[in-house]
């Protein structure tokens, strides 16, 4: 199948985007000025000018800049104009030198260097006296970027050592940026929203490669690892939200560019430990218990040359060790039934073959530990090439993952190992190629495999036991051994190939950047899906035995299994191979005004298709059997700079452009999952019949790997093949794409403070959701609502299941296309100060507006998630609307955070105590009201937005009854505790039209130097998480709580969240004249604080290292 | 237009005079499913009501009956047809999709009925479904439906659970029962065939109100699902029972009932001595026995049932009636649990 889109709407979409990027082309010309660069994602630049005391410039002056670490050298002549650029420079502190024949050397020393960034060193020489070698400066630092229109923020090692981190995770740095959407409860290691964007549309990318894993969209190592990447081998990081250089790519919200640390000239090291257990944290917002457990991390670095000034290597480590006790259900807790439990193991070890059975159900550990290593060695070959190689490895072990609801009749049968095993190796050669070309080449190989296993995953065994206390947990009146939920073989594999090459150019005015990316990604996804009727939660089958005599005799009553249509588990396997290729012209057209016009060509394709569904075909006349190329991906991109006062001390900014963004691959997988149906297998017939549940002989022979599950009845009958579901492209489908657009302002203030100020627009199409194809059409609309409903009036009910009543073909359950109907829309503004009141003491403060609107916040996974998520207005769960249509799902979009204030800073007190902390307030995260019940008739309950009603109209269940007037009373109460309801009185509720509570957090750092010998010295580190909610504790008075847990002191650094979302609940529908009566729910908007297992409250961690 | 919406209008404005209107992709247009299929079908009298249309076993075919294809669980017609003098239809143009397909029970001979109707089909594209529609002389109805409107000489069908077995009974009597209600069958269609208390049966049969107790008479078995069900005997008193004896239609009759703590009142010496009086307080009515249960009668009864005058029993059994006396009949001497009396 080829996939052929109407020529017209391609055109037609090409045509636009040109005429779109002309007009704002030109209305950018309208208020920029000159200065620009060209930014790098590894390195950055130093430019200037050489002017003689007349004030002529310079000519032919060579410029060399030299790193103070590593003794690189790169050298530049200035032209007629006396004008030089010094490219390809990894970041560091640098001495720039100046020589000219009959006029004194000058030097500047500890020039800043950034990835990606210009930094700007202009020199004024002097004719050479007899006795003068050089005139020595110490430089004055421009702080500004005056490379271009890009917004990117910079994070650097410094502030990586010195602020306090809880995880030790780089990427928990980003949270210094007010464009990054903050959510506590949720660690931002796997998935992260820029600038509004979805997660999956941020690209991480470490020395200049590729980080992410793609199947989920996330970074490689994903959200269960505390970390992938050793924070001793950090360098620098930036968060670019807007990116125009050419060489950025594949990402539609933000990128994560990282650069690595390589060694110096000095032999240095490090060695670091911290430790945090229960007795650091404070108890929970409620005074829970904060559970046991204990975590220590740890890391080393140790860095220096091979040949001085020649090649360098660093080596580093990062490690963390954290145990959780478990108690399942256990002979200790289930002291009724002792008798009962101690002939169930009998029987396991006995005639099941499970060896010391009693054990599996004590007390255990969870463990989470992580092992990193990362090496790199650094070769200037010669003067014109450099090479760099690195190796990066990630070991996770998440054993024994244990959820006390769901595994506790189980024992330790059902925990779960899960581990993360990545590698990365990447090799860098930077070849000056002449005076004016320059050359940059990358490779990355990368692997990331992540099986998840059960502890044994022959079909579970389940006993019902009267007298079973489930203590909490859901398994009341039932003994269980072994299965799993998802982790049957399940496993996740991604490999990718990556090859890079960027060729700078320079002629006149005239800097040309060529180059091209191309990734290969081959994606192995296998997972069984837990069975969705019945018994529900089991991945690996399940055995049921009424009775111990039962289990003892081998004769269970009931056998259940999910798999795929053959007898096989639902796998998947496809390469997606990605690639650019892109140019772009840098022209200072004037002293002051740089513009840096772009052009790149993404092109994005999957190289397997799946298989086609025929049945699909002959339902719906849909067209199955292919996966999307995307071909005509153009980003023309223009970034202007204008450096008002020609020193890089004012700068002006403008840019535009458009970024095409990925896709999770899943979105593949989900498709090549259902080519075949799949089936689950019901055995409950008596002894027998055909139906009868196949034998447990042997079961104690049986692979625990489940490799010798029954994949039928004891009679040879065929699995019941529920209604399948499936999931096909669509094809229209399109990737991602975004333009963005900002203006912005930075100067210095002084010697010691910079001010920035930025505004961004962005609009994205072609985001991906889905839609579902066996959706009737509108079958009839409800009254006083003009709600559509798509189950038939006479069997339709809002409290039942119209599943099956709504489907255009019940042969199926829900048949899903992918699409690409999303659409987003973000206004944002950031203003930063940051000043240094001395060297020990400084600060930087921002504040971030971001507002994003979207019809449809989704990123990743499961295509049920996809399609049930969404919150539609007035119309159907496939019609998500055009921007603006608020009536159908446009609304703010639930990566939106209006508000952001940020301050980080550090300072020395007396006794040398260093002190730094961050700060962050921001404004809740938008929630939905919704009602509970499927009002209309989709078959997704509580995903309905409310009609919103006056007082008096409100149609009550109780309307007429002695309740009524207490029940009206009851919703004005709520109309005037929640305006952002009461706003919308007259009309359907919009998505995420109202805020939850702000977030406020205060970390701090207390950290103490000790010199010892040698030059080499010791410091001593504690940590402070949530300060607020710490010292609120000092003030709080039990008693305030005792009618608001939130009162006073009490409620200070309490994390919450909103956990009422449903506005009304349907009491009864009147068949006649199609319209409800409605009970009025009044916990909406009800604020409770986030779960205490969350660890959020106030905590302090211990930390030592030790340099030489 | 409220004030979000219009802060929105006015961005978009401005975006707009960027020349970002010009940028909105189109939203693809929303799916309607593409083509067509055939709805082709038969209607045949289903004469050994076994759901196959085979002329051999009498069944024929029913021509001349409106057919009308309608969007599924409603009135709303796609397409029409007629069946042949075969009985046969085709319905060409019909949306793929799931439908109703409905006969105008108007243009159905009398005395036959569509039993389901409509019947679904799934249409696909190009490729015809099939619709094969027994009809018959009666449809499957509650059992409620029988007590209440049926008149003797009717055929029906009904299906429940087995309440009481043929060979628990000396006359081939069997009772059957379903969520509304229950009734006797009259038969020896049954007998020897292995029904047992428990099974869900299926059965055709004429209604007659033989000895004034309302039940079926030349009982046809269509379908039978071993042990598939338990009814629980519901409560109720002596006087309820005695009570129904001269309304054979009355809810209670051929259910199965237990009375509690009920005071034998005679010998069995009524009734060919299988009948004895007894009363749990609230007005006597008659227990019978079965010579299954007890070949012997009279005093035969009390040796094998362990009963004795003026102890208390509790008794589950089947409720009938004989000539408008009510009667409870216990199927086994477990349905006969001696208890104090209250």
């Amino acid at each position: 199948m080829q996939l052929n889109r109407p020529s017209s709407r391609t055109d037609r979409t090409v045509m636009y985007r040109l005429a779109a990027f002309v007009a704002v082309l030109l209305t950018g010309f309208a208020f920029a000025g000159p200065v620009s660069g060209q930014a790098a994602s590894t390195t950055g630049l130093i430019r200037g000018q050489v002017l003689q005391q007349s004030g002529a410039p310079a000519a032919t002056a060579v410029v060399t800049a030299r790193n103070e670490g590593t003794g690189l050298e790169r050298t530049a002549l200035t032209g007629e104009d006396g004008r030089y650029v010094v490219r390809l420079l990894p970041p560091g502190q640098y001495t720039v030198t100046t020589q000219v024949i009959g006029f004194a050397n000058s030097v500047r020393e500890a020039v800043p260097v950034s990835i990606g960034q210009t930094t700007t060193v202009d020199f004024t020489i002097a004719v050479q006296a007899v006795e003068i070698e050089g005139i020595q400066v110490q430089t004055e630092r421009s702080q500004i970027d005056a490379s271009g229109a890009n917004v990117a923020q910079l994070v650097n090692v410094e502030q990586i050592e010195s602020l306090p981190s809880l995880g030790r995770d780089f990427v928990d740095f980003i949270e210094l940026s007010g464009f990054v959407t903050s959510d506590p409860g949720e660690t931002t290691g796997g998935q992260f929203s820029i600038a509004g964007q979805r997660p999956s549309g941020t690209n991480v990318q470490i020395d200049g490669v590729d980080a992410n894993n793609s199947f989920f969209g996330e970074n490689r190592g994903g959200s269960r690892i505390p970390f992938v990447f050793s924070l001793e081998s950090i360098n620098q990081f930036q968060i670019i939200t807007n990116g125009f250089d050419v060489e950025y790519g594949s990402y539609s919200g933000g990128i994560v560019n990282v650069v690595t640390r390589g060694g110096t000239n000095e032999f240095e090291g490090t060695v670091y430990g911290n430790f945090r257990d229960d007795a650091f944290v404070a108890s929970g917002f409620e005074a829970e218990d904060p559970g046991s457990f204990e975590v220590q991390q740890y890391a080393a670095r140790v860095s220096g040359p091979i040949v001085r000034d020649k090649a360098h290597f660093l080596f580093s480590l990062d490690g963390q060790r954290r145990r959780e006790p478990q108690v399942p259900l256990s002979l200790e807790n289930q002291q009724p039934i002792t008798e009962e439990l101690n002939r169930y193991f009998d029987i396991l070890e006995n005639q099941y073959g499970v060896d010391n059975a009693a054990a599996g159900y004590a007390p255990f550990q969870t463990r989470n530990d992580v092992l990193t290593l990362f090496g790199r060695i650094d070769w200037n070959l010669n003067d014109d090439n450099r090479l760099t190689l690195r190796h990066n490895f990630a070991d996770h072990d998440n054993g024994n993952e244990y959820n006390d609801f769901f595994d506790f009749a189980y024992g330790r049968s059902r925990a779960e190992n899960f581990s993360s095993l990545s590698n990365s190796f990447v090799a860098e050669l930077q070849s000056v190629l002449s005076d004016n070309a320059y050359n940059v080449f990358r490779f990355q190989w990368a692997d990331e495999n992540r099986p998840r296993s059960g502890q044994d995953v022959r079909p579970t065994l389940t006993v019902q036991v009267p007298g079973a206390d489930a203590l909490n947990s859901q398994d009341d009146g039932l003994l269980r051994y072994g299965g799993t939920f998802v982790a049957f073989q399940n496993l996740l594999d991604e490999r990718k190939f990556q090859f890079i090459d960027n060729l700078t150019y320079t002629t006149g005015d005239h800097t040309l950047k060529m180059g091209g990316n191309a990734l290969i990604t081959t994606a192995f996804n296998r997972f069984q899906a837990p069975m969705s009727g019945f018994s529900g939660l089991q991945g690996a089958g399940e055995f049921v035995f009424e009775s111990l005599d039962d289990f003892a005799a081998g004769n269970p009553v009931e056998y259940l299994r999910p798999f795929q249509q053959g007898e096989r588990i639902p796998g998947d396997e496809f390469d997606v191979v990605e690639w650019a290729a892109y140019i772009q012209d840098e022209w200072r057209m004037t002293d002051k005004l740089t513009a840096t016009l772009g052009i790149r060509y993404d092109q994005q394709s999957f190289s397997n298709n799946p298989d086609p569904v025929a049945e699909i075909e002959e339902a719906f006349g849909f067209t199955t059997g292919f996966a999307p190329t995307d071909s005509d991906n153009f980003s023309p991109r223009l970034s202007l700079a204008y450096d008002l006062d020609g020193d890089g001390r004012r700068i002006l900014r403008a840019g535009a452009g458009y970024f095409y963004g990925r896709i999770p691959l899943v979105l593949g997988g989900n498709v090549i999952q259902t080519e075949r149906p799949l089936v689950e297998l019901r055995c409950s017939g008596e002894a027998g019949n055909p139906n009868a549940p196949p034998s447990v002989d042997g079961y104690s022979e049986w692979s625990t790997d489940g490799s010798d599950n029954p994949f039928s009845c004891r009679g040879g009958s065929d699995a019941s093949v529920p209604t399948p579901t499936y999931t096909i492209w669509s094809e229209d489908f399109e990737y991602p794409e975004t333009f963005r657009a900002n203006v912005g302002y930075e100067t210095t203030v002084g010697e010691n403070s910079r001010l920035s100020v930025d505004v961004l627009f962005s609009q994205g199409f072609n985001q991906y959701n889905l839609r579902n194809l066996n959706l009737r059409p509108e079958q009839f609309r409800i009254q006083g609502e003009d709600r559509p409903v798509f189950t038939p009036i006479g069997v339709f009910s809002p409290g039942g299941q119209n599943d099956v009543a709504s489907r255009i073909n019940t042969d199926f359950a829900n048949v899903y296309a992918v699409y690409s109907d999303g659409q987003n829309r973000a206004y944002l503004a950031n203003a930063e100060f940051s000043h240094n009141f001395s060297p020990t003491t400084r600060i930087t403060t921002s504040y971030t507006f971001n507002r994003a609107y979207d019809n449809i916040s989704v990123s990743c996974c499961t295509s049920n998630g996809l399609y049930e998520d969404p919150r539609i207005g007035a119309t159907s769960p496939n019609d998500l609307g055009d921007i603006g249509d608020t009536d159908k799902a446009w609304g703010i979009s639930s990566f939106s955070r209006d508000h952001s204030f940020i301050v980080s800073g550090q300072t020395v007190l007396p006794l040398g105590i260093r002190m730094s902390g961050f700060w962050r307030l921001t404004s809740g995260r938008r929630y939905t009201p919704v009602v509970d019940g499927d009002l209309n008739g989709d078959g997704i309950d509580d995903n309905d937005l409310p009609f919103i009603y006056s007082v008096e109209n409100l149609p009550l269940a109780s309307a007429g009854t002695a309740d009524e007037a207490e029940d009206r009373a009851a919703y004005q109460a709520l109309l005037d505790e929640n305006p952002c309801i009461a706003e919308q009185t007259g009309s359907y509720a919009e998505r995420n039209s109202c805020t939850g509570p702000w977030t406020n957090r205060l970390d701090m750092k207390l950290s103490r130097s000790f010199d010892t010998f040698g030059g080499q010295r010791a410091e001593l580190q504690l940590d402070f998480f949530n300060v607020v909610n710490g010292i609120g504790r000092l003030f709080c008075d039990a008693d305030d709580q005792t009618d608001d847990p939130f009162a006073g002191a009490c409620g200070w650094g309490r994390i919450t969240t909103v956990t009422g979302d449903e506005l009304y609940s349907v009491s009864s529908f009147d068949r006649s004249n199609r319209s409800y009566q409605y009970r009025v729910e009044n916990d909406f908007g009800r604020e409770r604080t986030l779960g205490n297992d969350l660890l959020l409250q106030f905590q302090m961690q211990i930390g030592f290292r030790y340099y030489f | 237009m409220n004030d979000r919406i219009r802060r929105t209008a006015g961005v978009a404005g401005l975006a707009a005079l960027l020349g970002l209107a010009a940028c909105d992709a189109s939203i693809s247009p929303q799916f309607e499913v593409d083509g067509t299929g055939t709805v082709e079908g038969l209607l045949y009298f289903d004469a050994d009501n076994d759901e196959i249309f085979d002329p051999s076993d009498g069944d024929g075919p029913v021509p001349g009956v409106g057919v009308a294809v309608r969007v599924r669980d409603t009135d709303a017609v796609i397409a029409t047809g007629t069946t042949d003098d075969n009985g046969r239809f085709a319905i060409s143009g019909v949306i793929a999709g799931t439908h109703d397909v409905f006969f105008d029970e108007a243009s159905v001979p009398n005395g036959v009925f569509v039993c389901e109707n409509p019947v679904r089909t799934t249409v696909t594209i190009d490729v015809p479904s099939f619709v094969g529609v027994p009809s018959r002389n009666a449809c499957l109805v509650p059992i409620v439906d029988v007590q209440t409107n049926a008149a003797v000489g009717d055929f029906v069908i009904v299906r429940g659970i087995v309440t009481a077995s043929p060979s628990q009974f000396d006359e081939n009597d069997a009772f059957l029962q379903d969520e509304t209600g229950g009734i006797a069958l009259f038969t020896g269609a049954l007998n020897g065939l292995g029904i047992e208390v428990g099974d869900v049966i299926e059965v055709g049969g004429t209604v007659s109100l033989a000895v004034q107790a309302l039940q079926l008479e030349n009982v046809s078995l269509r379908e039978v699902v071993p042990d598939a069900g338990v009814v629980t005997p519901e409560p109720t008193t002596t006087g309820a029972i005695a009570a129904t004896g001269s309304t054979p239609r009355d809810p209670l009759q051929n259910r199965l009932v237990v009375i509690r703590a009920a005071e034998l009142l005679s010998p069995f010496d009524q009734g060919g001595d299988r009948n004895a009086s007894i009363d749990d307080g609230s007005g006597a009515t008659v227990i019978r026995v079965e010579s299954v249960l007890s070949p012997d009668s009279g005093d035969g009864i009390l040796t094998t049932t362990g009963m004795t005058v003026g102890n208390c029993y509790d008794v589950t059994g089947v409720v009938s009636a004989f000539f408008g006396t009510a009667q409870i009949f216990p199927r086994t001497v477990a349905d006969i649990v001696e208890v104090p009396c209250s």
